[in-house]
Order: structure tokens, then sequence, then C-alpha cells
């Protein structure tokens, strides 16, 4: 166990399974929001755009390279796709 | 950075929703920033310009994977040691579980513990794995994985481990975050190791120690990921049940679950037994970190379902009482005038299990369930009953059990915002078919 492990981080990587609906923004948040996780946490659930922007913070805060016209580019695109 | 990267990057889309070259030369140039390796900063910057890119461009075939500190086990080789009955239920992090009629034995085997990552899997090696423990102590001390073992009295205690999310899919509406089964997501083997209290004492603890803070040596993908550090109270760092373990049932712990090293603090949510222990630090104030004030936090007071999280939250700590059914499994098929043999696992924190009920009757009577000899303070209590069914159809079996504070186990468990403490009644459906 545990030989090559460098080598199968490629595949480890990957994208992930989920699929993001199509719209303005998706490219961003498919390439940022899959850095550390799936993004079954984000199809999984329906928020407010408060709630979101909430979200988009702790994931700042949790170390993603997010800047602030990307955080409001996420934010519109989860907010719209997956909102309540 | 590098800006001939960038300047491969569209011009302005134009479009609203879409990043300008500007924006993204300033993204692009803040990730170097973050960033001090060559390499590193080449891939998240190659991987910030295929975001930007449409889709038919080059640039978007996904990126070269930026360099991690150290080797990993590959979630394939971790699962291959595994039982087949676990299921995966998300690949990054790696969290897999198997359900309840899967849990059955009264020591939960370790290649059916439920595997719960916030990051990757480090392929870490006994030999050269230190331990430090440092912060208001006398004297800062190093460990090294064999020293640890030759200093302290080995103690063996079977423990419950669960994690905080255990359930989660059963609350409605669904909270964000891993999709527990509404029975998976706990197990309770066999740990051996040193008690943390010995080690704090060795060290001397200062006086104005108030929390105790575990470092793991886990890392994600990207640099910036924040490392898994939690602390717990000093007087649950001092009760002789947590462990910093080194062995499950026995056996050396499987990378996964934390080899060489790690903590055991049973009967609380499964974040506070840190894996891959590399780092103990005495403080005089909780610690602040991501794992402590973003994620592992339930209100204070209940809310409605669906509200957000208050001010007014704190951090999760011991488990309230619980019981699973680990048999028969749902599904099962039962001739009327033969039997059902019922049985199950019940918990309750830091309170003992008193009293296991079991219904047939979706809760319209109730009958005493036996309960197996008590074990450790944080073992699982066996039950069991045998039901003699008496009518033919679809029959609900639903245990719930009491603690020792007379806290009882609720139909639904207090909804919150990150679908934390599941404990709710937990039912599994049989049928019963003419002799
Ligand atoms: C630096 C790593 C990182 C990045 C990048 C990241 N997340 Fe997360 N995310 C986490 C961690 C850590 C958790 C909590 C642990 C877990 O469940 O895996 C989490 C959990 C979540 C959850 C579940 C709720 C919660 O807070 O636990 C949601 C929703 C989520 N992320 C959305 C996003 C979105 C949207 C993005 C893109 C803007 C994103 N994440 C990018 C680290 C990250």
């Amino acid at each position: 166990m545990g030989t090559g492990g460098l080598l199968v981080l490629a595949s480890a990587i990957g994208q992930s399974a989920a699929v993001l609906i199509d719209g303005p923004g998706v490219e961003l948040v498919r390439q940022k929001c899959s850095l550390c996780h799936d993004l079954e946490h984000i199809t999984a659930i329906r928020q407010t755009r408060e709630e979101w922007a909430d979200t988009v913070k702790v994931m700042i805060s949790r170390g993603a390279p997010i800047t602030p016209e990307d955080e409001a580019i996420i934010v519109e695109y989860c907010t719209k796709y997956y909102g309540k | 950075m590098n800006s001939s990267d960038a300047s491969n990057a569209k011009p302005d889309q134009g479009e609203k929703g879409i990043v300008t070259r500007r924006v993204f030369l300033k993204s692009a140039g803040r990730l170097g920033a973050l960033l001090a390796v060559g390499s590193a900063t080449i891939a998240l910057d190659a991987a910030a310009q295929s975001s930007q890119a449409p889709a038919t461009s080059p640039a978007a075939s996904p990126a070269p994977p930026p360099p991690i500190p150290g080797p990993i086990v590959p979630n394939a080789a971790v699962i291959a040691e595994k039982d087949p009955v676990m299921k995966v239920l998300t690949e990054r992090p790696l969290t897999a579980n198997a359900t309840a009629e899967n849990l059955n034995d009264a020591v939960t085997p370790a290649n059916r513990l439920f595997i719960r990552n916030n990051l990757l899997t480090p392929d870490l090696q006994a030999a050269g794995h230190t331990l430090t423990i440092k912060g208001l102590v006398d004297k800062q001390m190093t460990f090294t994985f064999d020293d640890l073992q030759k200093t302290f009295p080995a103690v063996t205690a079977q423990g419950m481990l669960e994690c905080a999310g255990s359930g989660r899919t059963a609350f409605s509406p669904l909270p964000k975050g891993t999709p527990w089964n509404p029975s998976g997501g706990y197990g309770c083997p066999k740990w051996t190791g040193a008690r943390l209290r010995d080690i704090l004492k060795a060290a001397g603890v200062k006086p104005g120690a108030v929390h105790v803070a575990f470092f793991g040596a886990d890392f994600g993908e990207l640099p910036t990921a924040k490392p898994v550090v939690r602390s717990i109270p000093m007087s649950k760092a001092l009760e002789p049940n947590t462990l910093v373990a080194w062995a499950i049932n026995g056996e050396p712990l499987p990378k996964v679950h934390g080899f060489p090293l790690r903590m055991i603090v049973p009967g609380w949510v499964g974040s506070a037994s840190i894996k891959w222990l590399v780092g103990i630090e005495v403080l005089d104030a909780p610690f602040k970190g991501t794992y402590m004030d973003d994620s592992y936090r339930v209100p204070a007071h209940p809310i409605a379902p669906g509200e957000k999280m208050p001010k007014d939250a704190v951090s999760t700590e011991a488990w309230p009482v619980k019981s699973v059914i680990t048999q028969p499994a749902p599904g099962a098929k039962f001739k009327i005038g033969g039997k059902i043999a019922i049985a199950g696992k019940a918990w309750a924190g830091e309170n003992s299990v008193t009293r296991v009920e079991v219904s047939l009757d979706e809760g319209v009577t109730w009958k005493q369930a036996t309960l197996a000899k008590p074990g450790n303070k944080y073992a699982w209590r066996v039950f069991s009953f045998s039901a003699q069914p008496k009518r033919q159809g679809y029959v609900t079996i639903l245990a719930r059990a009491t603690d020792s504070k007379g806290n009882v186990q609720p139909i639904v468990a207090a909804w919150n915002p990150l679908g934390y403490f599941w404990n709710g009644i937990h039912r599994v459906g049989v049928t019963v078919e003419n002799a």
C-alpha cells in the first residue's frame, strides 16, 4: 500500500462527477470550487444569495484562492442555479 | 508569477458574469503571490487560465496537478483494504461507510470502520514519526513513535467514534455537507494507546491552560487548504479514556485511520479524534481555526428547520443518546409463527445507556430490550429483543434508547444548519409472510 502515491495523485484529482448547470460563471465555479472537494457539495443543496455569500466567504477562510471579483461571479452563479 | 501564461488568456469577454482579462491577470497574480514554489505557481496559473478560457480553447484541458508536500495513499488503495460492504460517499475528500446491518459485530472491525477524511490520506511511516507537545507546558517534548510506546503505559479500551454529520441525510431540509446516509458514520473498535493525561503530566501543564489542540499531518491538493486542527477542553483531555492511539483491535492503525498515531476522544464528534497526529499544543483558549469556527458548530438553542446559523453557535462535543438496529437487515422476510431476532447498539456520549425499547407498531407500544453487560465507559451497549410476528405484511421495527441522565432518543433530531448530531429513532422495515 502507498507505493507510487504521487504518481496516482493525478487520477485522484480528476474532474468531479457532479455536473454543474451550464451558465455564466460555470467554468470559474468548476475550477475554483473543485480544488478541494467534489462539486456535490454545491449541487446537493439550495441556498439563498446571503447563504451562498456566507458559504463562499467560509471557503476563502478555508484557503480557497478566490479574488473579490471571482467571489461575486461565484455567488451570482450559485444563487441563480442553486438558489432557493 | 509567469505573465506570459496569462497573456494566453482570452481578452475581455464583455459579457456580464464572464471574467475580464484585467480580473484574470489580477487573480493570477494573487495566486502567484500565494505560492512560493515555481512549479506550483505554473500549475495554478494554468488552472486559473483554463477557468477563464472558452471550452474550445486548448487551455481548457485539465491543469496538471500542483505538487503536494508528501506521498499519499490513493483512494483505490484505501478502499482495497476495506470490506466490500463499505460504500464510498465522496471521493474528494474520501468518505465511506457501512450501513447499520453491516455493523452488527460487538467490536467494529477496522475494515468496516467509516472513513471521513478532510484532506488527502498521507502515506506516513512509523520510523522517524514524531509527536511534539508544546504550548503551556513546563517543557516542550518530542517523542518518536517508538519512545512514546516505551515511555507510557499502554491502555486498551473500546470507544465510540462517530462523525458529527453521521446520519445527516435523515434531516429535512437536507443540510449542507457530506451526505452520510441515515444510518452509518460510526463504529466502536478497541483502541490501544497512551493516555493523553500521562503525556501531559510528563510535559507539565502550566496554570491557565484550558484547551488542548491536536495537529494532523494530512494536507490537501491545494497548498492553501487549511490544516486539520481541533482543540478540546482540559477536562476531556485529562479523561483517562482519551488516548494517543497506535492500534485498532490489536493491529497497527490502517493508513487511512491515522497511521502511525491518532487521537481517540471517545464519545465525542469524530473531528476531535485527529488522525496522523504530529502535534499537541496546550492553550489558554480554544484553538482558532476553520475546523473550530466554520465547521463542527451547532446553534446553542434550537432553531427552526432551514434557518441560518445563529451568532450564539457552539463547538460540537459529546454525542447525545442514540441507538441503531443492526439486525435484521431492511427488507428481510420472516414467517408468521417464527421469530424475529432484533439486535442493535446504543450509546450516549458522556452518559451511559440505561434502557433500550423496541416497538413493532410505529411507537404505539414499546417493549424493553435486553441489554448486554456494559463494557468500557465509552463502548456502545449491545441490545437484543426477540419478537414474534402475529400478522402478515410489512412491519417497521423501531428502537429508542434512554441514558443515565434520563434523556430519551427523539423521533426527529433537532435541525441545525450543518446537519450534526442526528439521533432520531432508527427504523427498519421487514416483511412477514404466511407460514
Ligand atoms: C481550500 C479548499 C476549498 C475550496 C477551494 C473550496 N472549498 Fe468548499 N469546503 C472546504 C472544506 C474544508 C469543507 C468542509 C469539509 C468538507 O465537508 O469536506 C467545505 C465544504 C463545503 C460545503 C458544505 C458546507 C460546509 O461549509 O461544510 C459547500 C456548500 C462548499 N464547500 C462550497 C464550496 C464552493 C461554492 C466553493 C468555490 C467557491 C468551494 N467550496 C471551494 C474547502 C474548500
